[in-house]
């Protein structure tokens, strides 16, 4: 059984670091942690699980102002697919691969106004004919995310208030005010290869939509379509020349131009339609038997229906280290502009590091430390921005049996910037805070 | 015991016979060239007699070898001598018919031409005997259908499992949505 959680173990360490998100729990954000052993079906494997964590949060709006509370999170999944490699053995591919599941994230703040909220995740990926000549891969992703993802900001009265009255205590705009962001992407990919995979081409078209359910945040709703183009070439030892590229057509369901005057003054910050494009060339591979290593430059550019556009260089360089095979740690820089909520583009530079260990078969620990400096577009509305992010995360997982762990996980961030946000009333509500949250739990898992 | 040897000690002449006239083709660096065409026809007639007792001799000596590789049911030997006798069979058939066109002409030219034909049926059958050895050792050097078994010390290769498949950027990792547009201006 030691031998099992061996392989897993392996499967783990193989994924890739950067893949988490810092809002899921450490195991939701890496399938091939949360699975175990698994139940199998035929031609399939199941694997259940379910999480139970109490834990705290020292600033639930990323607030300058923060407020804290104790938080239970309650996250099951369930994920099923077709038999993995160590089922399946020496068989080789099926003709058909399908992956799929589906997970919740029951959240309850004891002592804030954001209550109770459930967060969800559902995926499923068809592949016909992995391996061979042509393949082709269907793939759909839904998400409901429901932590916030900014101050409420500041309740704005009906009437101007009185010089002369005495300050009131701030209060936040909106005790109900939801946060829940719904995602859905739909997905196509055709790849052309030569038999053992030297040499790959691939095609893809993908439709994405950004749902923020409250009205609040209505003018952050958009869709997407994105063509994309990848090909490969690997050669000894295992290492790869590979080249991506895209062109993204991003549509605000009421973008800023479209609006009238009066609208438009109350909109928080720029919303305007965009085509962004993005190519990339690099080398990824081995260097030697314990070092592996990305390196990419690339060109991106955004056109924006009104406001400022870019142009960008982009760069990836990662070195990643594995003196055993259950140990990995990377080390990075990237170099990277995307679409923003601010000043139409943001562009970032990132250090990075983390590291992924399974020890003894029965513990297990991922942690990730990034700082990154962010430079915003120029915003007619909001002005100018810089921040600097850090985070630091560390989690991990203590396995008392092959399906029971004892789980812990801590988070820190922080946003270093001078940015304000200004009201109507010009209050001000600044950029910059910092969060700890803090959890410890048990999960069972298949 | 003693008819294989016989056969045995046969077999080492026609080698031995074979090997010399190689070693002194070897020797000689200028392409090797028939013997100089004789003018007196009787001893035209003897070369090519020469011609024909020698392939007789080779094909009883190969037919001799088909049975012991028959007897040992060496299916290898038996039909690569088989191939063999055929050719010498067939070859010695031709200078049969030729040294009796040689025997029976009194023509200069026809008389040079079939002397001619004798000589070069001559070296095919040398040559043939050459290849008749080749068929006895040929099973040392026969493996068969081959598979090549290739493994990997997986040791020491990467651990990357798809370098095709190189990391994503992802996006800044701190969210930045400004508030909502009921507290902005």
């Amino acid at each position: 059984m030691r031998a099992n959680l061996s392989l897993l173990g392996v499967a783990f360490i193989a994924t890739t670091l950067s893949a988490a998100s810092v809002h899921a729990q450490g195991w939701l954000a890496d399938r091939s942690r949360a699975e175990g052993s698994g139940i199998r079906l035929g031609n399939f494997e199941l694997h259940p699980g379910v999480g139970a964590e109490g834990g705290y949060d020292s600033n639930v709006f990323l607030s300058e102002n923060p407020q804290d509370s104790p938080v239970l999170r309650i996250a099951p999944h369930l994920y099923l697919q077709t038999l993995g490699a160590e089922r399946s053995g020496d068989a080789g591919p099926p003709p058909v691969e399908f992956k799929a599941g589906v997970s919740g994230s029951l959240k309850h703040y004891f002592e804030t106004q954001a209550g109770t909220n459930i967060g969800a995740g559902q995926d499923a990926k068809l592949t016909l004919r992995p391996g061979a000549i042509v393949t082709f891969e269907l793939s759909e992703e839904f998400k409901r995310n429901i932590d916030p993802f900014t101050d409420p900001g500041v309740q704005i009265p009906d009437t101007v208030p009185d010089p002369d009255d005495p300050p009131v205590e701030e209060t936040p705009a909106d005790s109900d005010l939801s946060f829940a962001r719904d995602q859905l992407s739909l997905g196509a990919r055709a790849q052309l290869g030569t038999p053992g995979g030297v040499f790959k081409a691939g095609l893809g078209y993908k439709f994405a939509i950004d749902h923020f359910e409250a009205d609040e945040f209505a003018a952050n709703r958009a869709n997407s379509h994105t063509v994309s183009g990848d090909t490969s070439w690997e050669f000894f030892p295992k290492t790869a020349l590979f080249w991506d590229g895209s062109v993204t057509r991003n549509n605000f369901i009421n973008s800023t131009d479209e609006l009238s005057l009066d609208e438009m003054a109350m909109e928080p910050s720029l919303r305007n339609d965009s085509t962004t494009t993005k190519t990339r060339l690099g080398l990824n591979g081995g260097l030697t038997a314990r070092v592996g290593f990305t390196l990419a430059g690339g060109y991106g550019a955004g056109f924006f229906d009104a406001g400022d556009g870019f142009e960008a260089v982009l760069a990836q360089a990662e070195i990643r280290w594995r003196p055993e095979e259950t140990i990995l740690w990377s080390f990075g820089y990237d170099r990277e502009t995307t679409s923003s909520y601010q000043g139409n583009f943001v562009r970032m530079d990132r250090i990075k590091t983390g590291t992924q260990l399974m020890l003894g078969g029965i513990v297990v620990i991922q942690g990730r430390v990034e700082l990154a400096f962010l430079n915003f577009g120029v915003d007619p509305e909001l002005g100018e921005r810089d921040d600097m992010q850090f985070l630091a995360t560390l989690s991990g997982e203590y396995r008392l049996v092959d399906w029971f762990a004892i789980t812990a996980e801590a988070n820190y961030w922080q946003n270093f910037t001078d940015f304000v946000y200004v009201n109507e009333l010009g209050e001000e509500d600044a950029a910059k805070y910092k969060r700890f949250e803090g959890w410890l739990g048990v999960r069972a898992f298949l | 015991m003693q008819r294989k040897s016989l056969k045995t000690v046969m077999f080492l002449g026609v080698i031995a016979g074979l090997a010399s006239a190689v070693a002194a083709q070897e020797t000689n660096e200028q392409p090797a060239q028939p013997p100089p065409a004789p003018t007196n026809p009787a001893d035209m007639v003897a070369q090519g007699e020469g011609v024909v007792e020698s392939g007789a001799a080779l094909s009883t000596t190969v037919s001799g070898l088909v049975r012991e590789a028959t007897e040992d049911g060496d299916v290898m030997k038996v039909t690569c001598l088989n191939d063999k006798q055929t050719e010498i069979d067939g070859n010695l058939s031709t200078a049969q018919q030729h040294l009796k066109a040689l025997r029976g002409t009194s023509d200069p030219g026809v008389r040079a031409h079939e002397h001619t034909m004798l000589m070069v049926i001559g070296q095919k059958l040398d040559t043939l005997g050459q290849e008749a050895g080749q068929c006895v050792g040929q099973d040392l050097y026969e493996t068969g259908e081959t598979a090549v078994d290739t493994i990997i010390d997986e040791d020491m290769l990467p651990f990357e499992d798809e370098p095709s498949v190189p990391p994503m950027v992802l996006p800044p990792s701190l969210p930045t949505l400004p508030p909502p547009e009921s507290g902005m201006r």
